[in-house]
């Protein structure tokens, strides 16, 4: 990976709760070049100005949101968006959940949603539960011990973009 | 109240050994104390002055008798033998290792119990009318939708990391004692016209640095939309709330900054897209509900046994002036003829507001099994109550409560503080509040006057995140540091029932060993100044705050 893009790059990829050898995606910092080449992830405001030209690449361009992008201006274009990356600078900022679930349940997304940044062990089974499906860890996050933060609850008490369901309409069948 | 089931025994389960996992981790250097610490937090568990808390939610106030003694064993066990019991009717304790906190976790499991979401920018335990069920002003039963918001919460994966702490009240009569107009969210249970069940929804109330009243976003939400309406207020609300100021990240600045207009505009964009999802409840869910909320057996009353139990108090009331004081101020009078609502003072002299040793809830938990069907309530003025007594062995418990300090006749007067833990224990505090009320209990601790100042709401915090709801006080009291040194303002004339107000400043902040003087002041102006039956609160709005002012610092 070059320089330039390495700072946004994390530590070890999972995808469907297996740690994945490969990571052969770059996301490009707002401020840098877009190597010629190789899969890459661009922000928001630079797909939206060089949209056309983008779609022109043979390799695959996703599109980079930050907590405080609105996904619905994604809205058009996500038949031409293989991959959605939800960058996390800060763990506790929970706006990626509903960036998810908006993108999941009210436009329909069916790419990968990945994220990347502040992602630890203790938030895989929420952001899987709001429809995130690749999860690039923080460098600092062991990748064996993140396995465990996936399905620690069995009971799910709400709907999302998930299995889960309403508690209620579960216990309807049931009793 | 509500059983669980293995739904909910399983979910409460896992979420232990998640956190035991976590503390594990803590401990063995996996997991730093910065990163334990949100993680903590939304397991109840603070890092206090001293020592960690662990706050453990008490739904809606709700408690059983075994819960209670599982409370006591807490105390006992794990603690320095004492619990505090909090304005949103959740009890704290004050000295817990952080390494037996996933055995007490596990315990409070076994009784039906848990500390989740008590703590962090999440939804926190859903508070509401301590008489739910037993008043006579009741309109609806407010506990099954605080149930069903409690289990639509818990562990919602996209509202665990909102921008700040979410509280929603939920009341179902006609006077509000769940302060729905100071919560986050407010739910009034209703009826409309065609008799269908639904719930006026307030949101933006609260107190805190910036005390704001609720607005009403929907005057009338069919109760089918319950979980999904509030799923879309908490959606827009994760999405556009502040996130740099911690100061100006509540709902309510959200609220007052878009308006109330353009934030009803964007809830319901939102709520049109979900209301019929699978959140939408059906009548099948609320009945099956409702009946884990039933009455209990109640004894039928006749006329004749009516008569005999008016002629009874009567007589013992007359015979012991004691038990007559007992009667006036720590009962209330039940929905049902030949029973009564039971307030057990937490307020004696000498001891901290709210604060019960673990003996006195073993008592305490005895006495509801034997007197009110096992069941008992948290106050949001921090006391305790048997919804369910028979009106005939109110003497026995009397005598049965006043052997253990249990029977202080002083509910709803100025004794009857409610009080944050304040600097004796709470990291965020300014200022001492256990001082202070010991300060004025002692001023005042003559019942025949308190019986004559009436009823007088005194409410206090430590510090201006106002635990203590201080401007919802009649008479208000904030905990201020000015270099080092604790001074006290003071504030007149809040309210938080149906005649919410937040309470005016009186002046210049009072020095800690004024207090309680001051106090005496503004008792002394309303007591010149008083109409007949008015209310301390009464005669504030109607003379407004100048004799008090000059009384005070003239």
């Amino acid at each position: 990976m070059d320089k330039l893009s390495s700072k946004l790059s994390g530590g070890a990829l999972v995808i469907d709760r297996k740690i994945v050898a490969e990571n052969d995606w770059v996301h490009v910092a707002t401020e840098d070049e877009i190597p010629s080449s190789g899969n890459v992830s661009i922000d928001l405001s630079r797909w939206q100005a060089n949209k056309d030209e983008l779609l022109t690449r043979e390799s695959q361009v996703a599109v980079r949101l930050d907590a405080s992008d609105e996904p619905s201006k994604l809205q058009d274009d996500l038949g031409n968006i293989p991959m959605i990356v939800l960058h996390i600078t800060n763990y506790v900022d929970g706006r990626c959940y509903t960036q998810a679930f908006w993108l999941r349940e009210r436009y329909g997304y069916a790419g990968d949603i990945r994220v990347i940044g502040e992602v630890y062990r203790d938030q895989l089974n929420f952001l899987e539960r709001v429809g995130v499906t690749q999860f690039e860890l923080a460098k600092d996050q062991d990748p064996q011990d993140a396995m465990n933060g996936f399905g620690e609850f069995t009971v799910l008490y709400q709907p999302s973009a998930d299995e889960g369901q309403n508690i209620f309409s579960r216990r309807r069948v049931i009793h | 109240m509500y059983q669980y089931d293995e739904f909910d025994h399983t979910l409460v389960k896992e979420r232990v050994a998640e956190f035991r996992d976590q503390v594990e981790r803590h401990l063995n250097g996996e997991l730093s104390a910065e990163q334990l610490m949100p993680l903590r937090l939304r397991n109840g568990l603070y890092m206090q002055v001293h020592a960690h808390m662990l706050r453990v939610a008490i739904p809606y106030g709700l408690l059983s008798s075994k819960q209670m003694h599982m409370l006591a064993h807490i105390a006992r066990k794990y603690d320095r033998d004492y619990g505090h019991f909090t304005t949103r009717q959740n009890i704290q304790y004050n000295w817990p290792e952080l390494k037996d906190v996933p055995d007490i976790l596990e315990d409070l499991a076994r009784a039906e119990m848990h500390a989740i979401q008590t703590s962090g920018n999440c939804i926190r335990n859903t508070s509401s009318d301590q008489y739910a069920g037993v008043a006579v002003d009741e309109l609806q039963d407010p506990r099954l939708y605080c149930e069903m918001i409690r289990q639509w919460s818990t562990l919602h994966p996209e509202f665990y990391w909102l921008p700040r702490k979410f509280k929603v009240a939920v009341t179902g009569a006609e006077n509000d004692r769940a302060a729905v107009l100071f919560h986050d969210i407010g739910l009034r249970v209703l009826q409309n016209a065609k008799g269908q069940l639904g719930l006026q929804v307030l949101v933006g109330g609260g107190m805190g640095r910036t005390p704001v009243i609720g607005k009403v976003i929907r005057e009338f939400l069919p109760r089918e939309h319950l979980l999904s309406y509030c799923e879309a207020i908490l959606r827009i609300y994760n999405m556009y709330g502040n996130r740099d100021n911690k100061y100006k990240a509540r709902i309510k600045i959200l609220v007052n900054s878009l308006g109330i207009d353009e934030f009803r505009r964007q809830v319901e964009a939102e709520w049109e897209q979900i209301k019929d999802s699978d959140l939408l409840l059906q009548d099948a869910d609320f009945e099956r509900m409702q009946s884990y909320f039933s009455s209990p057996d109640y004894v039928k009353s006749t006329a004749d046994s009516n008569l005999i139990n008016q002629g009874r108090i009567e007589k013992w009331r007359s015979l012991d002036t004691r038990f007559a004081q007992w009667y006036d101020n720590n009962t209330v009078e039940h929905k049902v003829d030949g029973y009564r609502i039971v307030v057990v003072s937490l307020k004696a002299p000498g001891v901290p507001p709210g604060d019960a040793s673990a003996d006195q809830m073993d008592h305490i938990a005895d006495l509801a099994e034997r007197y009110s069907f096992g069941e008992l309530r948290v106050t949001h003025d921090q006391n305790i109550i048997f919804a369910d007594v028979e009106e005939a062995e109110l003497l026995e418990l009397w005598k049965e409560m006043d052997a253990q300090a249990l029977a202080t006749p002083n509910i709803g007067t100025l004794n009857d503080m409610i009080c944050c833990p304040g600097l004796d224990f709470c990291s965020l505090a300014n200022a001492g509040s256990i001082p202070i009320a010991k300060q004025i209990n002692e001023r005042f601790d003559s019942l025949d006057e308190l019986y004559d100042i009436g009823e007088l709401k005194v409410k206090m915090s430590g510090c201006m995140n106002a635990c203590g709801h201080h401007h919802a006080g009649h008479i208000g009291i904030l905990g201020v540091d000015k270099k080092g040194i604790e001074w006290y303002q003071l504030t007149l004339g809040g309210s938080a029932e149906d005649d919410a107000a937040i309470g005016d400043r009186l002046g210049k902040a009072i020095a800690k060993e004024k207090v309680s003087d001051a106090i005496d002041k503004l008792v002394s102006v309303y007591l010149e100044n008083r109409q007949t039956d008015e209310r301390f609160l009464d005669t504030y709005r109607r003379i407004g705050i100048k004799p008090y002012q000059e009384e005070v610092y003239g």
